[in-house]
């Protein structure tokens, strides 16, 4: 859907087809939402299965991003191809004082102080994708935004296990090809746990997509940066990172990409 | 040819060797080669190395691992299940203190002469799972060990508490930071046994066998800040018209300058007094009245 944010992962030697987990961090002044409709579209497009975890939205929000841009999403839930684990239907759940089995509910841990908090949230993204996993099928995981869990009162440690049992369930592997996940998180400097959680989680990503507002203000004719970092798992003998820079704007229907100092205004 | 500090470690030609060796780096700058070059020349020694990993396959390690070498090395996987929620009794449970890891590999080691070298990759993930005092004391307690040569522990500094991160410095005998320089370079404390505790700032590179090689002093003088630390340098500079930096010949000559304090203190000081006309000048003690 957006080309160009495709052709800049591309560019840096990600092919989605290979799988693994692409980390994708915003700030409050970037939003990655327009990121995660694109890997959406991706899926509905290559006729991947997908499994969304919002916990920041609700689906009925990426439906409407989807209608603006001509895309069906509700279609494919019905049709099996899109499963939507919603965190905020789940913890309305678990407020309601009618609801018995509090213990084995993914967010119980609310009300229950538990040992491992997403322990029961894994299982059941586990039992979702269950199918697809036994047919050998390539799928695609998407959890959105892992860290607004740190609102719910859980711990960075928690969630960096959550993350890395997320990756178990795609069989990330440079040998092997595995299934496809991305995980959304927020990254302020000024939170220690917001970058204790994307620092943890970007030491065993494949690719840092990395949104962030300019920090001069607000431009018109540029949104932000993009920045997309990768190291080279098959050559660990390069200690650098490859980085790519860019500066982004959004508009209706696509995400435009240029280069730093290069925007409408400036040229 | 002297060998650079890094050799000594890496390459594992410091008599003795360092019994922890403590290798960090951040998500600027990934350290596993490095890792990997160390485990490779134990490997050559030989010793068996016993390996826990967290966050990697054994697979996608063990094919930069020489293994046709005559050493021999036993993973431990603490990545596919470390709290057991796919299975009540995972193969290595991460909240198991570190000693009982260990030992399970431990029982079916054979060759009880042949040197034992323990690698803990990624030591982070460990403290997710344990409280931190104990492990600091389970990492004491393996390094004391029979036939241990050496524990490598592979940490990233940006995410350990800095608590756990001082304590680990500590106890460990080698200490390198990897760097996000260009080239690539390292921060090295090595502690001698003699007390002596060496610091160096080396560059290096690794080739695609995973050798160091063009391993130098550092060039730069000053001790390389942290990129935070750059950048606020450089924020503040542009922020006045002053010129608040200083050049190389600038910074020779403020070193060189001896201040007056300095130059009394080390030539030693007299005091000259003059009396005043007014000045009853006894050379009597004034206490000589005091029964002290």
């Amino acid at each position: 859907m957006f080309e160009s944010a495709k052709s800049a992962m591309e560019g840096i030697g990600v092919m989605f087809e290979d799988g693994g987990l692409i980390l994708i961090s915003e700030t409050v002044s970037a939003s990655a939402d327009g990121l995660i409709t694109h890997f959406l579209s991706y899926g509905m497009a290559n006729r991947h299965p997908v499994c969304l975890v919002t916990l920041q939205h609700t689906w009925g929000h990426y439906c409407n991003i989807g209608n603006k841009l001509g895309l069906n999403f509700r279609q494919q839930t019905e049709q099996g191809n899109f499963k939507v684990v919603e965190g905020l239907k789940l913890l309305t759940e678990v407020l309601d004082e009618s609801n018995q089995d509090i213990f084995n509910h993914p967010f119980g841990f609310i009300l229950n102080a538990s040992k491992n908090p997403l322990k029961n949230l894994y299982k059941l993204i586990k039992k979702t994708i269950e199918p697809w996993k036994e047919t050998g099928k390539f799928f695609l995981l998407i959890v959105e935004n892992i860290t607004s869990l740190l609102n719910l009162g859980v711990q960075p440690r928690d969630i960096n296990i959550f993350s890395q049992y997320c990756k178990n369930l795609i069989g990330d592997s440079p040998l092997k090809k595995s299934s496809l996940l991305v995980i959304v998180t927020t990254n302020d400097d000024d939170d220690n746990d917001e970058s204790l959680v994307t620092k943890g989680i970007a030491r065993s990503a494949l690719l840092h997509v990395s949104l962030k507002g300019l920090s001069t203000g607000l431009s018109r004719e540029v949104h932000g940066d993009f920045k997309i970092t990768k190291f080279n798992q098959h050559a660990p003998y390069q200690c650098l990172p490859v980085t790519h820079h860019f500066q982004f704007k959004m508009e209706d229907k696509n995400m435009k990409l240029f280069a730093p100092g290069t925007s409408a205004c400036v040229l | 040819m002297s060998k650079t500090n890094l050799e000594k470690i890496f390459v594992c030609e410091e008599t003795p060797t360092p019994r922890i060796l403590l290798l960090t780096d951040t998500n600027e700058v990934n350290g596993r080669g490095l890792l990997y070059t160390v485990i490779n020349s134990h490997l050559r020694s030989p010793a068996n190395i016993h390996y826990l990993h967290t966050s990697l396959r054994a697979q996608d390690i063990r094919r930069f691992l020489k293994e046709e070498s005559s050493g021999k090395i036993e993973f431990y996987d603490g990545a596919s299940d470390p709290c057991g929620w796919v299975s009540d009794q995972p193969e290595v449970s991460l909240q198991q203190p570190l000693q009982e890891i260990f030992r399970l590999g431990h029982n079916g080691d054979g060759s009880g002469k042949r040197k034992i070298v323990m690698v803990v990759d990624r030591l982070e993930d460990i403290t997710h799972h344990q409280d931190s005092l104990h492990l600091i004391r389970s990492l004491h307690l393996l390094a004391a060990g029979d036939n241990v040569e050496q524990l490598i522990l592979y940490c990233g500094r940006d995410v350990m508490p800095e608590s756990v991160l001082s304590a680990l410095c500590h106890i460990s005998s080698a200490v390198v930071h990897v760097l996000p320089s260009s080239p690539c370079s390292c921060q090295l404390i090595l502690k001698k046994p003699s007390r002596k505790i060496i610091k160096a700032h080396e560059e290096f590179s690794l080739n695609e066998n995973l050798h160091l090689q063009d391993i130098q002093q550092s060039k730069s003088k000053e001790v390389p800040c942290s990129d935070e630390n750059l950048d606020s340098v450089a924020i503040l500079a542009s922020q006045t018209t002053f010129n608040l930096t200083l050049t190389d010949d600038q910074r020779i000559a403020k070193n060189n300058l001896l201040l007056p304090h300095t130059r009394v203190q080390s030539h030693g000081g007299h005091i000259h007094y003059t009396p005043d006309d007014v000045d009853d000048w006894d050379d009597d003690d004034p206490d000589d009245d005091l029964y002290i």
